[in-house]
């Protein structure tokens, strides 16, 4: 058991560590490339071991402090059991988007090995307490009950300590059932790819509640100073009074009990906190059993195939683009918008924007919003910036994510200039659709305004985009990265180099483009003016960048083996 | 040296290096058009690199090379228009369903639509695949990949295929046929150049070999003069065996797997 309990500890660090390594360098721009992907690897770790250090130091000043009854009893457990609960956020996103999670084969492999699946479960649950955040946390969640015995007060040490390990427990036994669950859920591709785009809506959506209730909050506070009631502060009190009872059962309320019972003397109710606990724990071990087991019986990937008639591929040409780019440009769009990235740039930019003002535009001091809920022709343009912006992942790494179809390309008669031409517009073919429909998310929610500048400000975004198109593929094919444009973690992200220069390019691009469009709006005051203004921006922009495309193409040449090699994922 | 049949594919001195990696030591083949052509080496000796070379996906560190008389890195265009690849990785698009595939290769070749639609059909049909056109190759089992990627390379009429391992994972009713097809196609002049590691397969199909060995051409030509310089009635996997030095005498004994 031992044994094997220690080659699982080694086979999820090695997992980690190794998925943050690349392969052989190939020549010395890669080089270069690694090491500058390599430098927030190493910044995380530097910061990580900075964490721990100074969470064992807190961990025994804070037992010591309540100890000594230097810190506030309320006080200080009310922020021991906030930053719990946040580390229990923070351990499930990392068990749904660690990279660990990725491996489909895993458990096949682990399936073969002399193990029972009971003590396969049993070993991969206590393997998750090697898992970072649990690994951080542990030391100092132990030296916190350590600083209560130092300063004298061993009987509420003890129930600290039984406590932690409880706590450990829970939160070990949480993450192995997420893991599973997680996994279990990668084993069918279409399966993931809901789970990838719903996982990603989900957390964007969670985000804005905590703005919402906070300018709720806000809002009603000015409400009461419009009626003269008197300004309160906020104590220690109110906020557990606005703590929902439901909270009782969540492990840091619990863990936050049971120290202050141990504190008070009151070792019935400490031994309620630890076994309620303890309880949670079990039943999380044996939710994560059924999921592991639901999870090893399925260790052939069987995806469900589309049903009815095989559809035909069909032949179609983009007007302007010569064949062998057209067929680049449209295996571009499809393979795009038929990733979850992909459909996210279609479906979330400008829709969610449109929701957002939807939400916020009541909230006087978010002028933002107010402003966008009155111009929809500018919440429109807003919205198809945003999906140039969250395209990101896929202009900036053109040929990384087609993996073994970048051989493809590069084994077909298609010039360098012609693979160059077909991805821009591919990738264009989805912005359109993009803007389309940020363009009918803004008519909803802000409709009105003239017609001609809700034209211009989509012709705006295109400029945008095709601002950013040259650099796009100079820096894919410097700086390719083999990327899953299904993955929602870095997975799926671009150089680290590409990312931030295209921020940059599309923050200049943004900005010229606006100041064109106020210009033209405040200065010939009519829509149809700034309409032929902006066309006539788009023209220039176009007449410029495209060239600019086919000269970034000759970069392709220059790296054409190694693109060859980021094709099989080295 | 004037070669007494014309060449499908020449490279002299042919040599790929990584950092201090010796991959391929520069190779001197001589593959006959017509021919069918296995490339034969135990694994990590090179084969899959050399086909790399010749199909542009590598650019050599050394050496001259020649593809149905034309010049790969002078016209690297040309030559694809005339030659059809499957790889190792078999370079598919997960996303494109396999009609899509074949349409995208029919395109970047200049098929006109009617043609790609016909020939479409026929592949899709041969490989069993006319029901399974439309779904996502994400969803194709290997062996349904390994024929949509090797219906690609078939589609644009190539006069010279290179095959990596074509055989590994198909069924074999879709094998024989695929054989068939082969066989057919190089009696209708094309060439053939694989790479297989069922010997079985390549002394039915192939009339050429050559064996390369830690990245060396050790031996090459028609398969019939390879055999006839040993002892009689020897099988191509003994020749090979032979010429890598890997007989049976050299296999470890391992005497604690009958404790």
């Amino acid at each position: 058991m031992i044994r094997n309990l220690r080659a699982f500890v080694w086979l999820r660090w090695r997992l980690l560590a190794n998925s943050l390594r690349g392969g052989r360098k190939r020549d010395r721009l890669e080089e270069i490339s690694r090491v500058l992907s390599m430098a927030l690897p190493i910044l995380l770790v530097a910061m990580a071991f900075g964490s721990l250090v100074g969470l064992v130091i807190l961990g025994f000043a804070g037992g010591r402090a309540l100890a000594a009854g230097t810190a506030p009893v309320p006080v200080t457990l009310l922020v021991l059991r906030g930053g719990l609960f946040v580390l229990i956020l923070l351990l499930v996103g990392f068990s749904v988007t660690s990279p660990v999670q990725g491996s489909l084969t895993r458990y096949t492999r682990l399936l073969l090995l002399p193990i029972s699946r009971r003590m396969l479960h049993g070993i991969e649950v206590a393997a998750s307490l090697a898992d970072p955040w649990i690994a951080f946390l542990a030391p100092g969640l132990l030296m916190f009950a350590v600083g209560l015995a130092v300063g004298g007060r061993s009987f509420a040490a003890v129930w600290a300590a039984l406590a932690a390990l409880a706590f450990l427990a829970v939160l070990a036994t949480l993450a192995a059932c997420v893991g599973f669950l997680v996994a279990w859920l990668l084993r069918d591709r279409r399966r993931s790819e809901w789970f990838a785009l719903i996982f990603v809506v989900g957390m964007s959506s969670i985000g804005f509640l905590p703005m919402y209730f906070a300018e709720q909050s806000a809002a009603e506070r000015r409400e009461a100073r419009r009626s003269g009631a008197p300004r309160s502060s906020t104590s220690v009190a109110d906020i557990e009074r606005a703590i929902p009872a439901w909270t009782v059962a969540v492990p840091s309320e619990l863990f936050g009990r049971a120290v202050r019972a141990g504190l008070n003397g009151d070792g019935r109710t400490a031994g309620l906190a630890v076994a309620g606990l303890a309880t949670e724990a079990m039943l999380l071990f044996a939710v994560s059993s059924t999921v592991h087991a639901r999870l090893i019986g399925s260790t052939t990937v069987n995806t469900r195939r589309r049903q009815g008639a095989a559809r035909r591929g069909t032949v179609r040409t983009v007007p302007g683009l010569s064949v062998a780019a057209s067929a680049v440009a449209l295996a571009q769009a499809r393979t795009m918008f038929r990733s979850v990235r992909g459909r996210l740039v279609v479906f979330m930019s400008g829709p969610l924007l449109a929701v957002m003002v939807f939400l916020f535009r009541r909230f006087e001091d978010i002028d933002i919003f107010q402003r966008l809920g009155e111009y929809g022709y500018v919440l429109a343009a807003a919205g198809s910036a945003m999906a140039v912006l969250s395209a990101q992942p896929i202009t900036m790494n053109l040929f990384g994510s087609d993996r073994a179809g970048l051989t493809l390309q590069l084994l077909s008669p298609v010039s360098d200039a012609d693979l160059a031409r077909g991805k821009i517009v591919g990738v264009g073919l989805v912005l359109l659709l993009a803007m389309a429909l940020s363009l009918a998310a803004a008519v909803v929610v802000a409709p009105g305004g003239p017609v001609g500048l809700w034209l211009a400000g989509q012709l705006g975004a295109m400029s945008v985009y095709l601002i950013l198109a040259p650099a796009a593929v100079w820096l894919s094919a410097l700086f390719p990265v083999a990327s899953d444009l299904n993955r929602t973690g870095s997975a799926g992200n671009p150089h680290g180099l590409a990312g931030l220069s295209s921020v940059v390019i599309l923050a200049v691009g943004l900005a010229m483009t606006a100041g064109v469009f106020w210009l033209a709006t405040s200065y010939f005051g009519q829509p149809g003016l700034t309409l032929a203004v902006m066309t006539l921006w788009l023209c220039v922009i176009a007449a410029i960048a495209l060239p600019l495309v086919t000269f970034a193409s000759r970069t392709i040449t220059l790296r054409r083996e190694n693109l060859a090699l980021v094709a099989q994922g080295k | 040296m004037e070669p007494a049949v014309p060449l499908a594919i020449e490279t002299r001195g042919l040599r790929k290096v990584f950092g201090d990696l010796v991959a391929v030591s520069g190779i001197d083949l001589a593959v006959p058009r017509g021919s069918f052509y296995g490339f034969l080496g135990p694994n990590g000796a090179g084969k899959s690199t050399t086909i790399k070379c010749l199909t542009g996906l590598l650019t050599p560190t050394s050496g001259e090379f020649r593809i149905l008389d034309m010049d790969p890195i002078a016209d690297p265009v040309g030559v694809k228009r005339r030659v059809g690849v499957m790889p190792e990785d078999l370079a598919l698009f997960d996303r494109l369903s396999g009609a899509e595939t074949l349409t995208f290769v029919g395109q970047v070749h200049g098929l006109d639509a009617g043609r790609l639609r016909d020939r479409s059909a026929e592949l899709l049909a041969l490989m069993d695949l006319t029901k399974a056109a439309g779904d996502l190759v994400a969803d194709y089992s290997h062996g349904m990949r390994k024929k949509i990627a090797l219906a690609a390379a078939l589609l644009p009429a190539p006069r010279l295929l290179f095959l990596d391992e074509p055989f590994e994972g198909i069924d074999a009713v879709a094998s024989r046929q695929i054989k068939n097809l082969l066989t057919q196609y190089v009696n209708g002049g094309g060439t053939v150049f694989l790479t297989s590691h069922i010997l079985e397969i390549v002394e039915r199909l192939c009339n050429h070999i050559g064996v390369i060995q830690q990245g060396r051409l050790v031996a090459e030509g028609p398969i019939d003069v390879l055999r006839a310089g040993g002892a009689a009635g020897r099988s191509l996997e003994e020749i090979f065996l032979t010429l890598i030095g890997a007989d049976e005498g050299d296999t470890p004994a391992l005497g604690w797997l009958a404790e």
